[in-house]
Formats: structure tokens, C-alpha cells, sequence
């Protein structure tokens, strides 16, 4: 309230605004966890993975006990913020954005933070929030590199004038296969809250610029992304390819861990009934069943999340021998 | 002289480590050809088979991406900067 950038008027500002934020790895969680405590009034909490005890080294709002239980991460974030800061509307949505569920679930949004990790999921969310003439802002980490853009549609650069198609995705090395260093990952975060923040009070003073820093090297730039006038997302002539249709089953980067999409389960109690003690219910909405050396999360809308094997034959044979066919 | 071009961590086992290399060239593709002379492997990362950059790879001098200004026959001038930046998956 004391930064007079900012000052009264903007802190009432931040109360009345409401983020979502797609992904809640190490960047989606940090920056949470900043806006949170910056005071914004309502956060929707958007991601399909559960805690595994691997992500807790970078993800630290997650705890031991998270993984333990595999707490969908949407789940887990929206009780950890609620202590952190208790006069926050917390709205965690345990669910992928698709090209089904992409307008409704972005639906009512003043802002949305990237905390993605594939280009697939970029492209769609840049889709959509041209569409809907929503500002988000992008954020991605690798090694002790890191990237930002605030997209304004319509006013700014998107991500697809700058990243036309996604690469293929052997081109693109993960966090799994060079590492990350978690100062990283929090000076992107950083980086984007305050674009975020921006965003909301004042952007008069917003960098329309991609930023891109290397911790390691010392260095950091901000290069200028003019608009694409053939951009497909942004452009006069945009057909937002990536709203056009969603996958089936996805193997999870880098992980023993493949994604499957089935009717969705049903009523939970039943069907833990059915499987007694190899299952069990998870914060009311998700079921864990635990057999044959995999386990399986499966989720409200539908997906089941299983992992320990990264094959889908062996991954949806399991699911139905274990939650039928 | 040279032009600096920095490299990007996915690419710097092909630079001994390094994160930025000089080299003389008067555009981008003559760039990018004295960087495969000097790190063998390097155009192959950058440019498909067509010789076209990848789609993920954004080539900026000074700070202008060079697909706005003259792809890879944007010219280049002594003492340029040239950044090579790989889109980045992570949300980490």
C-alpha cells in the first residue's frame, strides 16, 4: 500500500481482481503464492497433476504429507494459500485446459498466469485467451535460463507471434532431461508477478518486451516481439488452431506417468466401496487407487492421472481391470 | 570487430561450456555457418534440413528477431550482439 505506484487505490484494485493461474509446478505455485500475499482478492487454481515427493525440492509450497497422499495439486495449493492468506477466495480446479473446458474454466478472469510446461498447453491457452481478449502472462525456466511476456491480445505481441507453431517436441529439452536451479525458477516468478501486478494497476509502465535471463551467464535482455500480422492467434485473419481439438491419451514429460481420458467416475464412495483397500478418497473429489505396482488418480472431469508406467497400453489395460471398462 | 553471439544452455556442449562465442559474419547465415566451423553439430540444433531456422528457435540482433527484419540474410555489423533463444518449455 506504501508503493506509491501502487498506493491505496491500486491495493483496492488487486482485491477486486481475479487471476487464474494454469499450472502449478514451481512457477504457477510461487507465483501464487506472491499474489496471495500481494493481496489479490480471488485466485482460480488450475492444474491436473498430483504432488509426487520429486517435486517438492522446487515446488515449495507442497509438503511431505502432499505427496505422501498424492494430493491433486490444485487441491493442495488452495489449502496451503488459504492459511498464508486467509481473506483470499481460493477456487482450485483440479482439471487439464482443453479445447473443451478452455472458455469456461478462464471464464470471469481479469488476468492468467503461465505456469505450463508444454508448448501444446501454451498455444492453447494463447488461443483462447485471444479469443476471449484476455491478458496472460507467460513464464517458462530451464537450466538457469528463463523467460517472460505479458500478452495484452489485440494490443501486444502474443505467444504465437513469437512461437508460431509448437516445436516438435524432440527439439525441446525439459527440466527432466537439463535440470533447473531454483533461483530460477523464483526470479521468473518474480518477474511475472510483478508484470501481473502491472497488468492490474497500471500499465502505463508495462515492457512489452520478451525477457529472457541466464543466471548462470549473469545476463539478461529484453528483446522486442513485434505483433505477426499472419499471426493465427492475434491476427485479422486468426483460426486458433490449438481450440480445435484435445488428445486422447498423453504421456507426462519426462515421467513414469501417463494420462488417460475415461468417463468421468462417477459417485466416488461407490466405486471406493467396490475396491476397498486398495483405494481411497482424496480431499472429497479425487479417487486414489493403489494395485499391481501403479497407482492412479482419477479426477472429477474425467482423466485418470497414472502413474508409474509410461506406456498408455499397459496404463489404460490397468484402468480396466481396476475401474472398468 | 566480431559479432557476440550468446548461447543458450542447450546448446553450450557444443561451445566447450561457453555462453557467448565471437565470430565474424556479415549476416545470420554466415553466422551460423562459422559457428558449425567452429562447434561442429551447432546449424543442425539451429536449422532444419531445408536450412530453415527450427520453429523454436528465435534469432534476435540487437534486440529485433530477425524474422521481422530480413531472416537469415539480416545483415550483421561489427560489434553486434546476436542472442540465440530457444522457446523454453518449463513451468518447472
Amino acid at each position: 500500500m506504501r508503493f506509491a505506484p501502487l498506493g491505496v487505490a491500486g491495493q483496492r484494485r488487486l482485491r477486486q481482481a481475479r487471476v487464474g493461474i494454469v499450472g502449478l509446478g514451481a512457477l504457477g505455485s510461487a507465483v501464487a503464492e506472491q499474489l496471495a500475499r500481494a493481496g489479490v482478492g480471488y485466485l482460480r487454481l488450475i492444474d491436473r497433476d498430483v504432488v509426487e515427493a520429486s517435486n517438492l525440492p522446487r515446488q515449495a509450497l507442497y509438503t511431505p504429507d502432499d505427496a505422501e497422499a498424492g494430493r491433486p495439486k490444485a487441491l493442495a495449493a488452495a489449502a496451503h494459500l488459504a492459511r498464508l492468506a486467509p481473506d483470499c477466495t481460493l477456487d482450485p480446479v483440479p482439471s487439464e485446459l482443453d479445447a473443451d473446458n478452455a472458455f469456461r474454466l478462464l471464464s470471469g478472469l481479469d488476468l492468467v498466469i503461465d505456469g505450463l510446461d508444454t508448448f501444446a498447453a501454451r498455444h492453447l491457452l494463447n488461443d483462447a485467451c485471444c479469443q476471449l481478449a484476455l491478458p496472460w502472462v507467460h513464464g517458462a525456466v530451464l537450466g538457469a535460463q528463463g523467460q517472460s511476456l505479458a500478452v495484452i491480445p489485440g494490443d501486444s505481441a502474443c505467444w504465437r507471434c513469437l512461437q508460431p507453431e509448437p516445436p516438435e517436441p524432440a527439439d525441446s529439452p525439459t527440466c527432466d532431461s537439463v535440470g533447473v536451479i531454483i533461483p530460477a525458477v523464483r526470479l521468473v516468478a518474480a518477474w511475472q508477478a510483478a508484470l501481473a501486478l502491472q497488468l492490474l494497476v497500471d500499465r502505463s509502465r508495462l515492457r512489452r518486451a520478451l525477457w529472457a535471463c541466464d543466471l548462470w551467464a549473469g545476463t539478461w535482455q529484453q528483446l522486442i516481439v513485434p505483433r505477426d500480422p499472419g499471426c493465427r492467434s492475434c491476427g485479422p485473419a486468426a483460426d486458433r488452431p490449438a481450440l480445435a481439438g484435445a488428445p486422447a491419451a498423453v504421456v507426462l514429460c519426462g515421467r513414469q506417468a501417463v494420462q488417460l481420458r475415461r468417463p468421468a467416475p462417477g459417485e466416488l464412495r461407490s466405486l471406493a466401496a467396490r475396491l476397498g483397500a486398495a483405494a481411497r478418497i482424496l480431499d472429497g473429489v479425487c479417487l486414489r487407487v493403489d494395485a499391481e505396482g501403479l497407482s492412479a488418480t482419477c479426477f472429477p472431469d474425467g482423466r485418470v492421472l497414472v502413474q508409474g508406467t509410461g506406456d498408455p497400453v499397459q496404463a489404460r489395460a490397468w484402468c480396466d481391470r481396476w475401474l472398468g471398462g | 570487430m566480431p559479432i557476440t553471439v550468446r548461447i543458450p544452455t542447450v546448446l553450450r556442449h557444443l561451445t566447450g561450456g561457453s555462453d557467448s562465442v565471437s565470430v565474424q559474419a556479415g549476416s545470420v547465415a554466415a553466422l551460423i555457418e562459422a559457428l558449425e566451423s567452429a562447434h561442429p553439430g551447432i546449424k543442425a540444433r539451429l536449422c532444419d534440413e531445408s536450412g530453415a531456422l527450427r520453429r523454436h528457435i528465435n534469432v534476435f540482433v540487437g534486440e529485433e528477431d530477425i524474422r521481422f527484419l530480413e531472416g537469415l540474410q539480416t545483415a550483421l555489423k561489427d560489434g553486434d550482439t546476436v542472442d540465440i533463444v530457444p522457446a523454453i518449455a518449463g513451468g518447472a
